[in-house]
């Protein structure tokens, strides 16, 4: 582990129990972070990544089965006493969900809800302070003080999203896993949160993990790219370099279902993968991208493939990349 | 039969209204003309909140239109029950949620077979439904016939919806959102899916979506929509190329996909259809307005006060559609 | 295949599925013991009140005939559960009495629901002016007081079996047709529903193939639940001397037990089985009624998968 690195995930292992027997969600997972960097988590539904983001909070079902290593500055997130955990939780590592409309209580005013992270936190804090804090916070977002006191039923999607920014950032932490926070929301606003987060980052020196299935934003606006196929990061490196010349034949199909506009080659020309992401219950033998890889080897239906060093700073788990690494 | 050139679906004057009475009157659709062409894949794009949404539905009928006509095939839509329901073997839909769209307790059999039984169609209805299946790409089909939509994976079920749509072999499909809701990976199937059965079944296709990527894809002409009126309409090369109306180019601006534009994020979001603003309907948020290009150009009074239509823009060649409606063009 | 070979393949593949659907919904009601419990119960009753002329003596209880059984007798003198004040075995008339509770309790509930069900989906898929004037009727006789209505009813049509059923199914059915129409109102705008509109379905195609199919289960678990109430009902019109006063029933048990002075005579034999039995039978339908509504939410069927 690098000195400066402020998230170390080491071996990383989700396993849900169920009635039909354990699923293993997430399956070995390894990524560094360091200050003030920003890391896109790219992956469709059933990958592991929304559970990588619980097991980094230990927000997931008690009968979840984690294992492995999460360093954040040093401690093991995962081997943290209830108390600590607690003080860790929103004030270094902070989570903002998707669904946003779901996630605000309904029934409390945005003001109060904020607050009630600020105070949780600083239980020496008076009402006044909390109060211009959270006026603060709404303004650093981009929503006007006076709306402290609407609910959320009462804010466009928009708003409701930098609303959960907002909440984010109450207590000042250092490292913010965003999980999908554009999925439902329109293009410009997609555009405006994307750009309030990055101007965000800038200012206040935040490390973030973005977590959506849209290969192209991550591209814009993270440093470095990871996607996730069944459980398991299956290509790794700088996001530009990734999504321009994907090793993996999964980045490669993820990347091209958002086609450039004005490029001739996606006129009239849709690029699909065929079959269905796979059921972590049931995954596939060997390699378990290759019933659905184009350019599957003989080998691949058997031998499971471990990450290879594709490059500096490269990694991707495919037979067709160099040598074991 | 109709002349070639006529078009398949003719939408003149629309306008659909919700509320009144105790709330305020959104004019959700408020003065649309469109047109589709036999074959061809019209891309309807906008935000949510711009009316695309009413419109498909109108287009089929689900929704009664205050002002305005829609024809099909050059005869206006008659709403009467038995004239409805044959219009609905013509004109047919697709929708943005397919777990949704199915019945749980109905298998995917019947889920297909029954509009060909609401409709009382004789012949062979299981070689139908197999037949449908397997053009769906569901194959083999008769492996589909007994399960539930809860056995099946996101994508087989738009499949499956799709299927159930074109078992009426109808001459125009109305897709909602088709592939929004499915995972990025399967969307290109879906998409490829569509554009064969236009080039095999000659099936007209009017595509409402939010994302001009598909459109890029798919679709023949795009129109985008703002506020219950089309602002923009020409084929998709021209309008994606050369974006003439504002609220286009910074539609495009902002796509991650297509980075030569400068971003235009817009500030807020769309006004809500209760309270369009006069005069342009764009001006509030138009960046012409705010940059003060506007006022250069002379028509920044225009844009506060003068309601427009589309009209052909200028330097577009002989034949072309592209139309666009902003003052600081005309 | 010929097309009428192919229809009917599919059609009994389509029962092959219901078939293996309904062994699931078994197996997952055996799942639930309260479940299991209350059937159980509910079995052993029913099979008690069906067997009344092989287990019990139908002549004891004719009030004309004179017996020649001692008064007021415990189960230890005269077997198996005693006598009342004018001799009459208790036992006989607990099985008996289990017959008209159960009958009434059925009869009353069938009448609720169907007038329940029936209005509530009409209310709740037709809106505007028909929904309104549906919803205001069935709000009128909602509100209207169980009792005073039933002894006014009682009164006028005078008491007997038919009446009682008659006057608990009035009372009964605007609960289920609201609980019926809410569930409508939300089935209605389902997007599978807009998409029979979408195919050209009629009113009557979508009200048979999607909102009644989809209702049904609401409407069973409601009815399971809704026999404990007719049976609490019969027994409360019963001891209030409004019931038939020629046959026996629980609750009439329960009145001239009371109404004698049994408690004081401390004839326990007399009001407890008739009160441990109306207890019983009450419990094992809600104990059944909840399993169902379990067994047959249909969230809960499609989270499984």
């Amino acid at each position: 582990m690098s000195a400066q690195a402020l998230l170390s995930v080491r071996d990383l292992r989700v396993t849900y129990a169920s009635s039909a027997g354990d699923v293993p969600a997430v399956r070995g997972v390894d990524f560094e972070l360091a200050r003030g960097e920003t890391l896109g988590l790219a992956g469709e539904s059933g990958c592991g990544k929304s559970s990588v983001a619980g097991a980094l909070l230990r927000l997931l079902p008690a009968t979840t089965k984690v294992t492995g290593e999460v360093l954040l500055d040093g401690e093991d997130v995962l081997a943290l006493r209830p108390e600590r955990l607690r003080a860790v939780r929103w004030t270094e590592l902070a989570i903002i969900f998707q669904g946003a409309l779901h996630t605000l209580n309904p029934v409390k005013r945005v003001g109060w809800q904020i607050g009630e992270a600020i105070s949780t936190h600083q239980q020496s804090a008076s009402a006044r302070d909390v109060r211009r804090r959270v006026g603060d916070l709404l303004e650093t977002v981009g929503i006007p003080a006076r709306r402290i006191d609407d609910y959320p039923h009462q804010l466009s999607g928009g708003q409701r999203q930098r609303v959960l920014i907002a909440l984010a950032l109450a207590c000042e932490p250092s490292l913010l896993i965003a999980d999908e926070p554009t999925t439902a929301l329109d293009v410009m606003v997609q555009a405006q949160v994307l750009k309030l987060l990055q101007d965000l980052q800038r200012d206040l020196g935040l490390a973030m993990i973005f977590i959506t299935h849209d290969l192209s934003t991550l591209a814009s606006v993270c440093q470095r790219l990871a996607v996730m196929y069944a459980g398991r990061i299956v290509e790794e490196g700088r996001s530009d370099e990734v999504f321009e010349a994907p090793r993996h034949p999964y980045t490669a199909a993820l990347a091209a279902a958002f086609p450039i506009i004005g490029d001739e080659r996606f006129r009239m020309a849709p690029s699909g993968l065929g079959g269905d992401p796979p059921d972590p219950r049931v995954l596939p033998s060997g390699c378990s991208f290759h019933p659905r890889c184009a350019v599957a080897q003989s080998e691949c239906p058997t031998v499971d493939i471990e990450l290879r060093t594709a490059g500096p700073g490269r990694r991707a788990a495919c037979v067709r990349v160099g040598a074991a690494g | 039969m109709s002349s070639p050139d006529a078009p398949l679906l003719e939408v003149r004057g629309l306008h659909v209204q919700f509320g009144g009475r105790h709330g305020a009157v959104a004019r959700a659709v408020d003065g649309v003309d469109l047109e589709v062409r036999e074959g061809e894949v019209l891309a309807l794009v906008g935000e949510s909140g711009c009316g695309k949404t009413t419109l498909a539905r109108t287009i089929l009928g689900l929704e009664r239109p205050h002002a305005g006509e829609i024809r099909y095939e050059g005869t206006p839509l008659d709403y009467g029950t038995g004239s409805l329901r044959r219009y609905r073997r013509r004109v047919q839909m697709i929708f943005q949620d397919p777990t949704g769209a199915l019945n749980p307790r109905q298998t995917i059999y019947e889920a297909v077979a029954e509009g060909l039984r609401i409709q009382g169609s004789s012949g062979d209805e299981e070689a139908r439904v197999v037949n449908a299946l397997a053009r769906s790409g569901l194959r083999p089909p008769e492996r589909f016939l007994q399960l539930y939509p809860y056995e099946v994976s996101g994508g087989q079920r738009q499949r499956i919806v799709i299927a159930g749509a074109m078992v009426l072999e109808p001459r125009l499909l109305v897709a909602d959102e088709p592939v929004s809701s499915l995972d990025a990976s399967v969307r290109g199937e879906i998409l490829q899916l569509m554009l064969g059965l236009v080039r095999e079944t000659g099936v007209a296709i009017l595509v409402v979506t939010h994302d001009l990527g598909l459109a890029w894809n798919i679709a023949n002409r795009v129109a985008v929509m703002y506020l219950g009126r089309i602002v923009e309409q020409g084929t998709t090369e021209e309008l994606l190329a050369d974006p003439r109306h504002p609220y286009t180019q910074a539609l495009l601006s902002v796509v991650p996909e297509k980075e030569r534009l400068e971003p235009q994020i817009l500030t807020g979001e769309a006004p809500d259809p209760t309270r369009i603003p006069a005069g342009c309907r764009f001006h509030p948020r138009c960046p012409l307005v705010q940059s003060g290009e506007a006022a250069r150009l002379g028509v920044e009074e225009r844009c506060s006060n003068e309601d427009l239509a589309l009209s052909s823009v200028r330097g577009a060649a002989a034949r072309s559609q592209h139309a666009a409606a902003c003052h600081a063009l005309l | 295949m010929t097309t009428v070979a192919a229809a009917s393949s599919a059609r009994r593949i389509a029962w092959a599925r219901r078939r293996r659907a309904l062994r699931r919904a078994v197996g997952d009601f055996g799942h639930s013991r309260s479940g299991l419990v209350g059937l159980a119960i509910l079995v052993v009753v029913v099979a008690f009140a069906l067997a009344a002329p092989l287990i019990a003596n139908h002549d004891n209880l004719d009030p004309s005939k004179t017996l020649d059984t001692p008064l007021w007798a415990s189960p230890a003198k005269h077997g198996p559960l005693g006598t009342d004040s004018e001799g009459r075995p208790i036992w006989d008339q607990l099985v008996y009495g289990a017959r008209i509770s159960l009958l009434v309790g059925l009869a009353a509930t069938v009448i609720a629901m169907v007038i329940g069900s029936a209005v509530g989906i009409a209310a709740g898929f037709y809106g505007r002016w028909t929904g309104a004037v549906l919803m205001r009727l069935t709000e009128w006789f909602l509100v209207i007081p169980f009792l005073p209505l039933a002894i006014v009813l009682a009164a006028i049509l005078g008491p007997n079996v038919r009446n009682v059923i008659i006057v608990i199914g009035i009372t009964s059915w605007p609960g289920t047709a609201r609980v019926i129409r809410a569930q409508v109102l939300t089935l209605k705008e389902r997007l599978y529903v807009e998409r029979s509109r979408a195919l050209g379905a009629s009113n009557r195609h979508l009200m048979l193939r999607h909102i009644v199919p989809n209702v049904s289960p609401l409407i069973l678990a409601n009815t399971t639940l809704t026999v404990p109430i007719a049976i609490l009902s019969e027994s409360t019109l019963s001891f209030l001397g409004l019931g038939d006063q020629q046959k026996p029933s629980w609750g009439r048990m329960l009145d001239e037990a009371f109404s004698n002075g049994a408690i004081g005579q401390n004839a326990w034999w007399w009001y407890l089985p008739p009160g441990i039995g109306i207890v019983l039978v009450v419990l094992a339908f809600t104990f059944v009624g909840h399993a169902l509504e379990e067994v047959l939410d249909p969230r809960l069927r499609e989270r499984r998968s």
